[in-house]
């Protein structure tokens, strides 16, 4: 029943929001995400010592006429996921403190809305139940970056919304696809996996692209990828907190989770192209990066680098990748949320983000300027912080896939580096110029924010364990089984 | 019988409240007969009672009476408040009554005579309705239109009833079936011509493409509350219609699925594409309602067991939208304005639960889970992957996604639009429950089908 309150949490907080003032508004959305996380907690907590426990399962009849249920499960990868949303949702609301928001009931109720549908995304065990809350996902996020966003964003917001829409539908083919060669009529995943992989070769590198496509339009790879910068920057902060921090990693969840156990052949025949594209966009982003001068942008460009680096590490479909996915996925899941609150805080004194004009804030925010170093370095993954355990692990993923394609993805690193600090460089130090003199020290909220934001980053840099404990056995028994049903096939061929 | 009594009695009762003056017990006394009306369905379910060899009440008819019932109470609702200061509210609400009864018997006829008697009950007075406001020429134009066009279809339709009586010489589509069967090939030619001038007939009244032409002229110059009854109550007639007479002769005579497939691809395809370049709503309205229309008719085509619900559930998620969609579009609209999405420019300033209900209604139809128009398309697309024909569900999804962007056209507009000189909109308490009542419903049968399909059909 755990897993039943995570998801309704949110939506009970929704209700109270409506009925009580605006004011209010805000405070109610912080409990209920902090009641979420308080939750969440908890069964990280039991998870670890009881991970076959009833209390994770939620098994009901949805849709008895097709065989669907409303069937969600924790397990040991998507608690992972789980945990990022919990974390920063409570982060995301509080961001908001102190800034004149028109309407915020539909505002915060929007939040909590997305929250609870990403949670249903990353639960869901049915896989029509899952397409639902994909799609739910959607309408939150698309209403608050239509009503909320910087001038010009209809044409944009629209875009990603096409786009985005565009590939779901290929994944619902998909899916009624495998449930009509499902003999039992259903869209239980584990079902999915025994039909999915006794499919001839061509049938699986079609659902393979059906998914494919879903997948890698949200996290985004190249050359899908194109609705991503502008998306960011039109978003209103919190809007791009949500896109960037949690909603990309439903592409990458569904890669481990939905796409290569069901169609273990389509990813072998497809691994190099797909791997390929990914450090593609990994090169592209990176490169992107380094000649951006607005902060946002060249954000939302390293992120798609980052992004880029953990689908390849999920594609080599190893110990090392899919595990150093995970983790990253959680660690850039933090750091971007901390560096796209870094670039609000910059936009609202300075009104602007060209980082050329700015300049010499270390001298007049000192508290800010180390608090933005540590955010900064995990996104770096500097060694001790988040970020590199994640990194390390996936680069090491993929040189075991291929030692050229590690070279090449390790350039992220070295790229990221360079434009990061660079970055750094233009805005902290330097003489304070006539823009940046009124910058003044940030507000209480702001450094207890990002203290805890470096708090975790040190956290989940120093003790990988916690995290990486809890997934490894459910890891490896999906990399098996994929395994095991690639010998499968190459042995009856023969 | 008891319900095609009711509603008779109702348009009766209606016009005689008019005489003795007691005009303000009329809404009241419709809404009471309409919710008996659904009260009688509930009771004579699985009775299959056969009205003299005419019409057999077994569960589909019943199912689809129930859901029109419950649309024209939401429809009187919303008619109320247009009728009170505008001609005779009693000669309207008699003829939309009288007309329900068409719905009524095309839901249920087993003889064809019957067909023909239930699409002229249905249309007659709608032709009235269309040109009811006198003084606007488009709405002339329209109902001169609709008449004309409506009365060749009516030709065609007695035409092919003729020829399938010369073919097989029996009006009951029980006994068609039958001794089409023992007599295949007989008289196969005056046969397949009598259906296939019937299917023209019905497809003009359903407007599939290509005898669509009229439906978004006639939807534009009519009045909005009737638009809104053409779009819906009408729809659902020429729906059940259909399906009664060919979910029979599909299954016996199954060179007709091509043709079928061809008109509900093209209706799918051209309404969507012709729906997107509209900038008059009640004209992209109309050609979005030809898209779904293109859905329907593919779904009856793949015929299998669960096609009655399908059916049913399409008309339900797609009439409540649209129901909704109009009442919001009456009510934003000013009186001698041309209905364009710029009225709607931020309508979320001036009356959020207009705009939120009209996102809901436009969300669902543009087939965004978890509302209704979701499942009911997922639906349809099922039995047609099922049948195998994967071409014809991806270009149906291809347009839906074009569906997604003129809808959204609308909801862009609703919440970035800047609303110049216009003031907030005020709406009677009884019209925002209902508005939220149906969204509350949208999402309930967008969230659990079965729950609604079990309750209806048991």
């Amino acid at each position: 029943m755990f897993v039943l309150l995570l998801l309704l949490l949110p939506v009970v907080f929704v209700l109270l929001t409506l009925l009580f003032n605006e004011k209010q508004a805000k405070n109610i959305a912080l409990l209920g995400s902090l009641a979420t996380l308080v939750v969440c907690l908890y069964a990280f907590h039991q998870f670890s010592s009881n991970p076959t426990c009833s209390c994770f399962i939620y098994h009901t009849d949805w849709v008895k006429a097709l065989g669907a249920d409303f069937y969600i499960k924790m397990d040991g990868i998507n608690i992972i996921l789980v945990l990022l949303t919990t974390i920063l949702v409570p982060f995301i609301v509080q961001s908001t403190h102190g800034h004149e928001i028109k309407n915020p009931k539909a505002y915060f109720s929007l939040i909590l809305i997305m929250q609870s549908a990403l949670l249903g995304v990353f639960l869901a065990k049915d896989a029509l139940l899952f397409y639902v809350f994909w799609e739910l996902a959607l309408i939150p996020i698309y209403l608050i970056c239509l009503v909320y966003g910087a001038e010009g964003r209809q044409k944009i917001t629209f875009k990603f919304f096409i786009f985005t829409l565009f590939g779901s539908l290929f994944m619902l083919l998909a899916i009624i696809f495998l449930w009509l060669h499902n003999p039992g009529r259903n869209f239980n995943i584990y079902d999915f996996y025994t039909v999915g992989a006794q499919l001839t070769s061509q049938q699986q590198l079609m659902i393979f692209i059906a998914f494919y496509l879903a997948f890698a339009i949200k996290i985004p790879i190249f050359p899908l990828h194109t609705w991503q910068p502008d998306t960011y920057v039109n978003a209103p902060t919190q809007g791009t907190m949500l896109l960037s921090g949690i909603m990309l990693k439903m592409g990458a969840f569904g890669l481990i989770v939905w796409l290569i156990p069901i169609v273990p052949l389509g990813w072998h025949l497809a691994s190099k192209y797909v791997i390929t594209l990914s450090i593609i966009s990994v090169v592209y982003g990176s490169l992107m990066a380094l000649t951006q001068h607005n902060f946002k942008r060249m954000l939302a460009y390293s992120s798609l680098g980052h992004v880029g680096l953990i689908a390849a590490g999920i594609f080599s479909w190893n110990l090392q990748g899919v595990q150093g996915a995970l983790y990253q996925m959680l660690s850039h899941g933090i750091n971007v949320v901390a560096l796209f609150f870094v670039c609000d805080i910059i936009l609202r004194r300075m009104k602007t983000d060209t980082m050329q004009k700015l300049g010499g804030i270390r001298s007049v925010s000192r508290v800010f300027s180390v608090l933005f170093l540590i955010a900064l370095l995990g996104s770096v993954a500097m060694p001790l912080t988040n970020g590199f355990v994640g990194e390390f692990l996936l680069l090491s993923g993929i040189f075991q896939y291929n030692a050229m394609m590690s070279v090449f993805a390790g350039l992220t690193v070295i790229f990221g580096a360079i434009y990061m600090l660079r970055a750094y460089q233009n805005m902290m130090h330097g003489e304070t110029n006539s823009i940046t003199e009124s910058f003044g020290e940030i507000s209480k909220n702001e450094k207890i924010l990002l203290s805890c934001f470096a708090g975790l980053i040190i956290f989940f840099g120093l003790f990988p364990n916690v995290i990486l404990h809890v997934s490894e056995a459910p890891v490896k028994k999906l990399i098996e089984q994929v395994n095991n049903a690639i010998t499968i096939i190459k042995h009856s061929n023969i | 019988m008891k319900e095609l009594l009711l509603l008779s009695g109702l348009g009766i009762l209606s016009l005689i409240a008019e005489i003795l003056n007691v005009r303000k017990l009329i809404y009241p006394m419709v809404i009471v007969g309409l919710f008996l009306n659904i009260g009688f369905c509930v009771y004579d379910f699985g009775d299959n009672e056969n009205i003299y060899g005419m019409m057999v009440l077994d569960k589909i008819p019943l199912a689809f009476t129930i859901l029109f019932s419950f649309i024209a109470i939401l429809w009187f609702t919303m008619a109320k408040n247009y009728f009170k200061d505008e001609t005779n509210l009693s000669d309207h609400f008699s003829l939309i009554l009288f007309s329900l009864v068409g719905v009524f018997i095309l839901t249920s006829y087993t003889h064809l005579v019957m067909l023909f008697l239930g699409i002229e009950i249905l249309s007659i007075p709608v032709y009235v309705l269309a040109g009811s406001d006198k003084r606007n020429l488009y709405s002339n134009e329209a109902a001169f239109k609709y008449f004309l066009l409506g009365a060749f279809a009516s030709g065609f339709l007695l035409l092919g009833i003729t020829f399938v009586y010369g073919a097989l010489g029996s009006f009951n589509i029980v006994q068609i079936a039958s001794t089409a069967i023992s007599q295949y090939g007989i008289s196969q030619q005056l046969l397949v011509i009598g259906f296939l001038l019937i299917m023209f007939a019905m497809a003009f009244k359903m407007s599939a493409v290509p005898f669509h032409f009229w439906a978004p002229d006639v939807y534009t110059g009519a009045p909005t509350v009737i638009t809104a009854y053409m779009s819906t109550i009408v729809k659902i007639g020429a729906v059940a219609g259909f399906y009664r007479l060919f979910s029979i002769v599909i299954s016996f005579y199954n060179e007709y699925t091509g043709i079928l497939l061809l008109i509900a691809v093209l209706t799918i395809v051209i309404g969507n594409i012709i729906a997107a370049s509209q900038s008059n709503i009640k004209r992209l309205l109309a050609y979005s309602s030809i898209g779904h229309v293109g859905f329907i008719i593919l779904g009856i085509t793949v015929l299998s067991a669960s096609t009655p619900y399908i059916t049913w559930y399409y008309l339900l998620a797609y009439s409540l939208s649209s129901i909704a969609a109009f009442w919001v579009l009456f009510l934003v609209s000013d009186e001698n304005d041309e209905e364009d999405i710029s009225d709607f420019n931020g309508l979320i300033k001036r009356n959020p639960i207009l705009a939120g209900t009209m996102t809901i209604a436009l969300l669902s139809m543009a087939g965004i889970p978890p509302l209704a128009g979701f499942f009911a398309k997922y639906f349809v697309l099922l039995n047609v992957i099922e049948k195998g024909y994967i071409l014809i569900a991806i270009v149906a999804i291809l347009a839906s996604l074009i569906g997604v962007y003129y809808y959204f056209k609308i909801i862009i507009a609703m919440f970035t639009g800047t609303a110049e000189n216009k003031s907030v909109i005020e709406i009677p308490l009884l019209t925002k429950l209902v508005l939220i009542l149906i969204s509350i419903i949208l999402i309930l049968v967008g969230v659990l089908p079965d729950f609604i399909l079990s309750l209806i059909f048991r």
